[in-house]
């Protein structure tokens, strides 16, 4: 396995980030609270 | 869009640094990004106090258990990237914040109790993922690194992620004093004074490399590990 290193002679680095947007809606296939706080309850125990 | 949340039931091992170092790269390149401060120590709050803060970056603090799923879905209405920063302790908000994840980031010193305590942070991404049949991506960020040399503990401990088959960021974060100063300063690591803070350029360097990843890790609907054996 490789690693990146820094390196102050690297070229520099543009971030795209113009392809990013707000979500139009709340994702309503989500798990519910009650449902995520079985689950973390239940790996706790 | 992405919800990115780091998390470690550990306390130090610079989820903030990491959390407030993406954010700013982020929002130096334009994009509008919520942090969501959900550890009782406000440090992002701390930081944000302080002069220099992007204008399109905003930090959201009072979070509870119960307000924890609602602030994470209204910000990511609102502002393309959401970024939580959890407390390091295993906790319910924890589990809430991963439900709501697009991305969740681990981070990790090289130490094997780091490591084991990356575990439990694994599981419940997991154990999320088996129950409610959806995937949850999740990366290990390796933090505090030296940018010189490559310990063997930190050898032996990405030999061991990556025979148990968990991804693992190229990018690491080296041990530097730039991003112990951003917390003491405030702002962008390109505000900083080089008068007083070493070897910035390096620092910024660093802090483009993982966030470089990060975002080319968003832009693929893989899971992290398919897209990292493609590469």
């Amino acid at each position: 396995m490789s690693k990146q290193r820094a390196s102050i002679f690297d070229e520099p680095i543009d971030l795209d980030v113009s392809s990013f947007s707000a979500k139009k809606s709340v994702d309503t296939k989500a798990p519910s609270r009650a449902q995520v706080k079985a689950v973390t309850q239940a790996l706790a125990a | 869009m992405p919800t990115i949340v780091f998390a470690s039931p550990k306390g130090g091992v610079g989820k903030s640094t990491a959390a407030v170092l993406l954010a700013t790269e982020l929002a130096g390149f334009g994009a509008a990004v919520t942090m969501i401060d959900a550890d009782p120590n406000k440090p992002l709050s701390l930081w944000a106090r302080r002069p220099g803060k992007p204008n399109n970056l905003t930090v959201v603090a009072d979070v509870t258990e119960d307000s924890i799923i609602d602030i994470i879905e209204a910000a990511a209405l609102k502002t393309p990237f959401v970024i939580v920063d959890l407390e390091g302790t295993a906790s319910m908000m924890v589990g809430y914040a991963m439900s709501r994840a697009d991305l969740v980031i681990i981070p990790v010193q090289g130490s094997h109790l780091d490591a084991a305590e990356a575990a439990k942070a694994i599981k419940l991404v997991r154990a999320q993922e088996r129950v409610f049949k959806r995937t949850i991506r999740y990366t290990i960020l390796f933090t505090r690194t030296s940018a010189a040399i490559r310990t063997r503990t930190l050898q032996s401990i990405e030999a061991e992620f990556y025979q148990n088959k968990i991804p693992m960021l190229e990018a690491q974060l080296n041990e530097r004093d730039a991003y112990r100063a951003l917390f003491a300063f405030g702002g962008t690591l390109s505000g900083l004074d080089s008068a007083q803070v070493s070897n910035i350029p390096a620092a910024i360097m660093n802090a483009r490399i993982f966030s470089n990843e990060v975002v080319k890790m968003l832009k693929t609907d893989m899971p992290v590990a398919l897209a990292k054996e493609m590469a």
